[in-house]
């Protein structure tokens, strides 16, 4: 494709993407909600600029199609040793009503969530309430971990919960995933941003749909499904996105896997070519030459910063192994150890 | 399909497999050394991405030890009868028998959308999950068509994968005739598709040091196809019990809800000697799984013959002994508060001073726990001080079930053991061990989750790093309950049933024991990996204690390395290696 060409379409995609929709169109599948998150360059960042965007100021493409949460299933939580969630809904207020706005970019994923609070002044002067958020996605369909995370809005804590056990395939949300909030003047707003870095092996770049939902507690209001309800959640379907914009996604998650490579290699170094605290012998014999290797490779390369579209291109081979070094240290690490044994 | 995901997958590919051409190039399979307790889900068509193209399966175990390894077979066209025959493994001085090898095979079947992962219920969606460890794999038969899951019970297929919307009994695993095979089946294998295989040996105590080699013979539809050889490090010691990270004194005590059968056998007429041979066979693997301190389940509440009562009690606790575990401290679930509402305090005096009359009968002391209301709120955390409080004048001490914000700043004083929901954390254990009390911990997460990693990692060094004192989970398997079975109708096999949670399961009962999981399997392995660190803690002072000056800078050397160990991202495996390089590196400079 020549980059006239990719030019052209990104123009005519992005001509797309401006047309804005007032609300997400009930389109269902297979009885859940889906929404649609489109690609948008330059999306707002963070809780403040959200409340304060056209996208939020007029209702672009929001999505409040929020039901009751199943009653029965609501009293069961306090089984839920995990957590304390302030579950009873109160009946006596009214207008508050929860809606999202999901767009992603060349970074990530940007989801910002709209509580309304009649009684927002209060809540924020008693420094109480204001419930908490039970937030879950799934990225994929089947055959995929899942996240959770409670946000508390108003006084900005949010716990995440690592269901996976970190592995190459799959990365704790803490320390990337950010979540932030603001009172406004009719609620609260929260802002979370899912880099591409937590995902990268799965990302959502042809159209792929993800399990979605979450609760409200204190209105007590669900998107779709109960807690870890994956099968009753909503669909999040990720606009198709456009060559060009993949291909600036997947040099993102280059350059992240090369700074990330950088960084464990100053460490392994440090840690294992050490003749006190060290290991030289395994330094020399197992780690050394995969480092050389890669190091070699980045001689070739040169700066991320000049990287062209071909070396990227050569290099994507390179991403999981960049990306995952520490592990690779372990692992060498471990077959040099077990080897010793059975010397 | 995504070609992102498949792109990195494909990367993925070349991660850690250093194959050999030459090997498996030939013949109707080709088979791949892989990590036993792994975080992969491996299914039929997961490749074999964290191993390798191997002919070759090598362990490393201390005297006494249980320690798994695991391949994967594919096969290169379809085979209708493929055997694994063990060999016994030579060594110095000595044999390990083929009675010690037990290979099984992963059975994959259908669980609900939060298999692997979680503890909570999803039963709208069916995943194939890879879980149980069988002898004969036809024991269940799956549907993919359906997503249905068979179970033979009697010699029959059941279906156990329906809904509660069903009109079905509850399932009765006492009485209904559900049994893997004691040898191992020859099981099918599919052209293209991949299969599992889980081999634990028990290194015997008695076991010289050194190299141990024999090989497991491969026959596809008859015909020798190759082998795999066995290599197994015996190392030159065996492993202590579990003590704390923060205290080398410290016993780190091993426990798990739901092991008892003999109340529910008694409710249900079984006769004694069946429910005796049963609950023996449920402790024996327990014992095996490094449950050192099982708790005992009975109490004497609820029941207008206390006699008979007591005598159960008393049969409990002499099967308890007679498995091997250790009765000192005791934790017992006899419960330190009303019955009722009706219940008088003067009769709950009497029922709580035959309790603690009829342990101490039988194991002779008074270290003893008995526990208190379950996850209790405000309201019955203040009912239960002076219950509680008659628990301690008795000389007594109680464990409870706790949770952040709740118990510490009420009936902290009264709780000599707190049972803390939730993934562990310093901070938690640190507040009960200021005021002398211990901490464990349950929920973090509860049984259910398949993939091994997961207990390994919080059953072992997460927890123990965290300076808790004990492993206390919830729980062995989901037992019927004692009074509502027929209502709740629940059936430890079905995961479709509904509702908030997931069985509880970590191993699943038969007519004659427990089928052991890639989880269970786990647990094992997670306590193992605090029995290594045990013995490196108590060599390192050992070292650090002597005169010795070289060995105390290596001891301190490895106590650094354990002190920076990330358990939240570190490979197990590696870890336990590091381990035994650091015990080996101690000895070593102690003996010059």
């Amino acid at each position: 494709m020549t980059k006239i060409l990719a030019f052209l379409m990104l123009l005519l995609f992005l001509t797309g993407c401006s047309t804005p929709t007032n609300k997400q169109k009930a389109v269902d599948e297979k009885g859940r909600k889906v929404y649609h998150c489109n690609y948008m360059k330059n999306p707002p960042i963070g809780a403040l600029a959200w409340s304060k965007s056209d996208m939020v100021q007029k209702g672009i493409n929001k999505e409040s199609r929020f039901v009751p949460y199943n009653s029965e299933a609501a009293k069961k939580l306090w089984l839920d040793a995990t957590t304390v969630r302030t579950y009873n809904a109160d009946p006596k207020l009214k207008g508050r009503e929860t809606s999202f706005y999901q767009v992603y970019d060349e970074r990530g994923w940007h989801v910002y969530i709209e509580g309304l609070e009649p009684n927002i002044e209060e809540l924020v002067d008693s420094k109480k309430g204001g419930g908490s958020i039970d937030l879950f996605f799934v990225p994929g369909m089947e055959n995929v971990y899942y996240h959770q995370m409670i946000i508390k809005p108003l006084n900005g804590k949010t716990s995440f919960y690592d269901w996976g056990m970190p592995h190459k395939s799959y990365r704790s949300m803490e320390g990337l995933v950010k979540v932030e909030s603001t009172a406004t003047e009719k609620g609260w707003g929260t802002y979370m941003f899912v880099p591409w870095e937590l995902v990268y092996d799965r990302l959502p770049l042809n159209g792929e749909s993800w399990r979605f939902s979450f609760m409200r507690w204190g209105t007590r209001v669900t998107w779709g499904g109960n807690v870890h309800d994956t099968g009753n959640f909503g669909l999040i379907k990720f606009q198709e996105s456009p060559a060009q914009v993949s291909f600036a996604i997947q040099q993102n998650m280059l350059k992240s896997s090369w700074y990330k490579y950088k960084e464990f290699v100053e460490e392994a170094n440090k840690k294992w070519n050490d003749e006190k605290v060290g290991d030289l012998d395994f330094y020399n014999q197992s780690l050394k030459p995969v480092i050389d290797k890669y190091n070699h490779i980045a001689e070739e390369i040169g700066s991320p910063t000049n990287w062209t579209e071909s070396q990227i291109n050569n290099s994507l081979k390179y991403l999981k192994e960049w990306m995952e070094f520490d592990y690779k240290v372990q692992e060498l690490r471990a077959e040099y150890l077990r080897d010793k044994h059975f010397e | 399909m995504n070609q992102w995901i498949l792109f990195l997958s494909l990367i993925g590919l070349g991660f850690n497999i250093n194959a050999d051409d030459n090997l498996w190039n030939s013949g109707p399979v080709e088979c791949y050394a892989v990590p036993a307790i792994s975080s992969i889900k491996r299914l039929a068509d997961t490749k074999a991405i964290d191993g390798r193209l191997s002919d070759e399966l090598r362990l490393i175990s201390a005297k006494g030890e249980y320690e798994p390894v695991s391949m994967l077979v594919r096969a290169r066209e379809a085979v209708a009868k493929f055997e694994l025959i063990p060999g016994e493994l030579k060594g110095p001085g000595g044999i390990i028998p083929v009675e010690n090898i037990d290979i099984k095979v992963v059975k994959v079947w259908y669980q609900g959308g939060t298999a692997w992962y979680s503890y909570f219920g999803d039963s709208n969606r069916r995943e194939l999950t890879p879980e149980l460890l069988l002898k004969d794999e036809t024991l269940i038969k799956v549907d993919h068509k359906t997503k249905d899951n068979y179970l033979r019970i009697n010699g029959k297929y059941e279906h156990i994968s329906y809904t509660s919307k069903e009109d079905k009994e509850h399932f009765n695993y006492l009485t209904a005739k559900v049994a893997d095979s004691k040898v191992l089946k020859p099981v099918v294998l599919i052209k293209n598709e991949y299969k599992q295989f889980w081999i634990t040996i028990k290194t015997p105590e008695g076991a010289n040091a050194g190299l141990y080699q024999g090989a497991i013979q491969l026959i596809a539809d008859g015909k020798a196809v190759g082998s795999m050889k066995v290599s197994l490090k015996v190392l030159p010691y065996s492993l202590p019990d579990p003590k704390t990270y923060y205290n080398l004194e410290n016993e780190f005590l091993v426990t798990i809800y739901g092991t008892d059968v003999l109340d529910m056998s008694k409710r249900l007429n079984i006769d004694q000697k069946t429910a005796n041979e049963l609950q023996s066979k449920i402790y024996e693997n327990v014992r095996a799984h490094n449950i050192f301190n099982c708790r005992s389940d009975l109490k004497l509440a609820h029941s207008k013959d206390i006699e008979s009562s007591v005598a159960a009690l008393q049969n409990e606790l002499r099967l308890l002994k007679k498995a091997g575990f250790k009765m000192k401290p005791l934790l017992s679930r006899g419960w330190a508060y009303p019955i009722s509402k009706n219940e008088p305090f003067d009769e709950y005096k009497k029922r709580m001073d035959r309790l603690i009359d009829t342990i101490v009968g039988e194991i002779g002391h008074k270290d003893i726990y008995v526990t208190t209301w379950d996850e209790a709120g405000t309201n019955r955390v203040k009912i239960m001080r002076d219950y509680l409080e008659y628990v301690l004048s008795k000389g007594v001490k109680a464990w409870a079930t706790t949770h952040k914000g709740r118990h510490f700043d009420l009936i902290g004083y009264g709780i000599a053991y707190a049972n803390h929901g939730g993934w562990p954390k310093k901070e938690y254990s640190a507040r009960w061990h200021a005021i002398g009390s211990k901490v464990a911990s349950y929920a973090g997460p509860h049984t259910g989750p398949e993939n091994p990693d997961v207990f390994r990692r919080m059953e072992g060094l997460e927890r123990y790093k965290a300076n808790y004192d004990g492993s206390f989970n919830y729980k062995l398997f989901t037992q019927m309950h004692p009074a509502l079975y027929k209502k709740y109708k629940a059936n430890v096999w079905n995961d479709f049933m509904g509702g908030s949670f997931r069985g509880f399961n970590i191993a699943y009962p038969t007519i004659d024991g427990l089928i052991d999981t890639l989880a269970w399997e786990g647990f094992r392995e997670g306590i193992d990996d605090i029995r290594y660190a045990t013995k490196l803690k108590q060599l390192a002072k050992q070292a650090m204690d002597s005169s010795n000056y070289k060995a105390g800078i290596a001891a301190r050397k490895a106590l650094m390395w354990l002190e920076l160990l990330n358990t939240k991202t570190c490979d197990l495996n590696t870890s336990r290696l590091e381990i035994i390089k650091h015990i080996e590196k101690i000895t070593n400079a102690m003996e010059k």
